[in-house]
């Protein structure tokens, strides 16, 4: 039983090894001067523009909320699906109402154009 | 070795909260309730509730949190100054916490994973769980997807962007 | 050995921590995350009792609280967003008016 996690745990014990070994080696032996451009956060090569704190639009909100809602109804998938087989036609009927009503939300929040960019 | 892993993962639960409802910055505060909520799944998992631990950690920590900090971003709630480069006195307890919560899982997948000696005398597999949620609770599921329609319904109603701002008052 | 008391009286720590959060922390977002942890302490009561009374229906109970806890994130984080609108604040010592 143990056996069949021997790959994974090489791989956890692999990628801890190099990813702190990278970071201490390249502190203890590495040369450090700071210059302004240095320190400053990487966008892309460019100089930065602007904070990357700024606030940003409620759209995003409307559609992190969504993701919220459809997320709870994937986590009550999973014990349907272990079980499909012997919950039969009535688990089937059930778990299409259960998507059938989420659906109603989704359609009106489609319907009043939250999920547009212009 | 389960008591051992109790007072551990209880100790890693109660600092991260602890801290969690001290910091001044919420950012911070969310970090810290994402390792408490990891630590209590893992104590879910010893209480023999499998699916409820993977539950804590898709819904909790992976999409509530989240939403959390979501919105502390949105509304600039962070304060601003940014640090310079890592902060070990900041940040020394969460690493230190979350490395700690990393061996407790490794050590409960690998000492034993059939987890027979761990796990105390009762064990609800998935398979029962959804036998009696689709069957004896099949109507609470249906009032659950009515909550999460009304849920979804007034979250866009009271956050939507009002198209006439100026006329109200 | 660790009996049902034991993580018992761990869920009555933090729903203590919870309350204590929520009594003094003035920012409305960690309060909000305060209630989630109070919430988070029921859970640990309920599969703990499931545990010990080798009975499944308190893991039922969990799934649901979850879900009304996600419901809940969802319409109060958007209650604070549309206060902040008004207030530009969320401290919840400016939460005095029930209608703007």
């Amino acid at each position: 039983m143990l056996d069949s996690y021997l790959p994974i745990l090489t791989l956890i014990i692999i990628a801890l090894c190099f990813s702190i070994g990278s970071v201490v080696f390249s502190r203890l032996i590495g040369e450090k001067r700071m210059t302004e451009l240095k320190m400053s956060p990487y966008e892309c090569g460019m100089p930065p523009v602007g904070s990357a704190r700024e606030r940003f639009s409620v759209k995003f909100y409307i559609i992190a909320m969504l993701f919220i809602v459809f997320d709870i109804e994937v986590v009550f998938m999973y014990p349907w699906a272990v079980m499909f087989k012997r919950l039969g036609l009535f688990g089937f009927m059930e778990m299409g109402v259960f998507i059938l009503i989420l659906l109603v939300g989704y359609a009106y929040v489609w319907k009043k154009g939250a999920l547009e960019w212009e | 070795m389960a008591s051992l892993l109790f007072y551990i993962l209880g100790f890693i639960m109660l600092t991260a909260t602890l801290l969690c409802i001290t910091r001044r910055n919420p950012v911070h505060a969310v970090i810290y309730l994402v390792v408490g909520f990891f630590a209590l799944a893992l104590m879910f998992y010893l209480l023999g509730a499998p699916l409820v631990a993977a539950w804590e950690v898709i819904v909790y920590a992976g999409a509530i949190m989240v939403l959390f900090l979501f919105i502390i971003m949105m509304l600039g709630l962070a304060p601003q100054e940014l640090p310079e480069g890592p902060n070990w006195h900041r940040w020394g307890p969460l690493v230190l916490l979350s490395s700690s919560l990393m061996a407790c899982t490794l050590l409960l997948i690998f000492q034993d994973p059939a987890a027979t000696e761990i796990i105390g005398t009762y064990y609800l597999a998935p398979q029962e769980l959804g036998e009696a949620l689709f069957g004896r609770y099949a109507l609470a599921v249906e009032v659950v997807s009515f909550q999460l329609l009304f849920a979804s319904i007034g979250a866009y109603m009271l956050g939507r962007s009002l198209p006439k701002e100026d006329d109200e008052s | 050995m660790i009996s049902v008391y034991h993580y018992m009286s761990v869920a009555a720590i933090l729903f203590a921590l919870g309350t204590f959060g929520v009594l003094t922390r003035r920012n409305a977002i960690v309060v909000f995350m305060c209630i989630e942890l109070m919430l988070n302490s029921v859970n640990l009561t309920f599969i703990a009792l499931s545990s010990h009374l080798q009975n499944m229906d308190g893991q039922v109970f969990v799934l649901f609280v979850m879900t009304v806890a996600a419901a809940e994130a969802a319409v109060g984080l958007a209650l604070m967003i549309a206060f902040y609108r008004n207030r530009e604040s969320i401290d919840v010592d400016q939460i005095n008016m029930l209608k703007w």
